[in-house]
């Protein structure tokens, strides 16, 4: 998937394929990050400054909060001593941004035995209540979401409109590394 | 955490009287105006479209739903992408996904015997939110009342509706998490009323008795009482248990516990059953703006669903226990 998602951000994708990459993109967090990375890949590989429109710098930070504090020495960044002229900037960034996709594409680093990434707890992005990590649950729920929806207060409301978030069209793709 | 289905009495004293007065001038107070949500959408015959937005993701529906003799039925399809279908005829919902060959025929006789299920517990929804009128709005050429529940602690999210001023149909509801930012949104784009309606509509257009359709169906049955070989250990501010139910699986005849939580609008299902299969995995999972929570203990595999925070569903799920026998 993410050579596909590679692909959209080159315009090489038909458009039915282009249509059906973005919606994954649309439900799988994992490859909207992937999406951004290579946009500042390719900008970077044409020396372009990274548009500000993807604001790295919080989306980097963003990602730092929501990953588990691996508790592994790390050398220190060497500070540039010179002022940095904007390609340099550019290409350091690039290196910033293929590092973290590496990372983000192995789902995690892998800290080995007693790895801490089992037990860190990170916040939930959306709620700010902090969740222990939890990997991507790989069945199929479509009979739990019927059945929710059946004795959500919701349908009581609303009739049967809120079971289209139970009968969404399973993807047909392979699935994406379970992250 | 206490078991309470004696609600029914009291709910029933309030609609009755929250009914009479809608009749006579515009409701005051945003919780009358959700009770008269809960009873357009029972009593009306209507037809209409809306659409569906979550995330990237945006399918538009068709829907009707035509009252007679205290039944009702209803049919949703969905007008984007495959042509799936809901037909709910009385208890009976079945979901047909076209893609997989898939029919889910699901029946839950105790619905009706839950009243606490429907928004009009207004008690444990205060305790949980601040509801508020947010002025009118016009939505599918209607004008409508804005109701605002705005959550009182991150356990849950927090929901805006629009309802019809004349009909009290939900006619836009939209769910916001902590940042204020759109989790999902329902908006009709037509609506009609009555005679409108068209029976037509109510047809499927599949014929599932033909042989290449895979049915599962599941029958709820009321336990009548909290699970007796399950304890909740953890509990969640606001959410309390309103059901307890046995799910009969026609094919493998499996066997599950369903319990119930509600803070009065967002629900969470915990469904308890022996793994299907050997090195079942647990994990988190999310479906538009509905997220699910499996946990495996021992030989039990615990699923949480709900529309809500992932850590709310993970510390319902995690404190699932089952007693010693």
């Amino acid at each position: 998937m993410d050579e596909e998602v590679s692909a959209l951000v080159d315009s090489a994708l038909d458009d039915a394929r282009a249509q059906h990459v973005a919606q994954v993109l649309g439900r799988d967090e994992r490859l909207r990050q992937s999406w951004t990375m290579y946009h500042v890949i390719g900008e970077c590989m044409r020396r372009e400054p990274a548009a500000p429109k993807f604001d790295i710098a919080a989306r980097v930070m963003q990602q730092l909060d929501t990953e588990p504090t691996v508790l592994a020495p790390q050398a220190a960044a060497r500070k540039p001593r010179h002022p940095l002229v904007l390609p340099a900037m550019a290409a350091m960034l690039g290196i910033c941004a293929i590092g973290w996709v590496a990372l983000s594409l192995q789902g995690g680093l892998d800290t080995g035995p007693g790895s801490v990434t089992q037990t860190a707890q990170y916040p939930d992005g959306r709620s700010g209540l902090r969740t222990a990590n939890i990997s991507t649950l790989d069945a199929p729920v479509e009979g739990y979401l019927v059945a929710h929806q059946g004795v959500s207060p919701r349908t009581g409301m609303q009739g049967v409109a809120p079971y289209v978030r139970s009968v969404m069209d399973v993807d047909t793709l392979p699935a994406v590394a379970a992250r | 955490m206490k078991f309470i289905s004696c609600r029914w009495p009291l709910g029933a004293a309030g609609l009755c009287l929250t009914l009479s007065v809608a009749a006579q001038a515009p409701p005051q107070d945003p919780a009358t105006w959700l009770s008269n949500a809960v009873h357009a959408a029972q009593k009306l015959s209507y037809s209409g479209v809306f659409s569906y937005q979550s995330g990237a993701r945006q399918e538009t529906s068709s829907v009707t739903q035509i009252v007679e003799g205290g039944v009702a039925r209803e049919r949703l399809e969905v007008l984007d992408g495959s042509p799936r279908e809901v037909v709910r005829i009385g208890d009976e919902v079945r979901c047909v996904l076209p893609l997989s060959h898939t029919i889910i025929i699901e029946r839950n006789r105790v619905r009706k015997s839950f009243p606490a299920l429907l928004p009009e517990s207004v008690g444990l929804l205060q305790e949980s939110y601040t509801l508020r009128l947010a002025g009118r709005a016009r939505i599918a050429g209607m004008d409508s009342q804005v109701v605002e529940l705005t959550p009182r602690d991150p356990y849950r999210y927090g929901h805006k509706l629009w309802l019809d001023a004349k009909s009290g149909l939900l006619l836009k509801a939209r769910l916001i998490d902590e940042q204020g930012e759109t989790l999902e949104q329902f908006g009709f784009s037509q609506v009609r009323y009555g005679a409108a309606a068209d029976p037509e509509q109510l047809k499927s257009r599949y014929d599932a008795s033909a042989p290449e359709w895979k049915i599962q169906t599941s029958e709820a049955v009321d336990l009548g009482a909290p699970p007796a070989d399950w304890v909740f250990r953890n509990s969640v501010p606001g959410f309390r248990q309103i059901a307890g139910l046995r799910r009969l699986s026609g094919s493998g005849g499996r066997d599950s516990v369903h319990v119930v939580f509600s803070d009065g609008i967002a629900a969470v299902s915990v469904f308890i059953e022996p793994v299907a299969t050997p090195n079942q995995a647990g994990g988190a999972k999310r479906v538009g703006a509905t997220q699910v929570y499996r946990r495996v203990t021992g030989g039990d595999m615990i699923t949480v669903v709900g529309e809500v925070p992932l850590a709310t569903l993970q510390r319902l799920g995690d404190g699932v226990e089952a007693k010693k026998r």
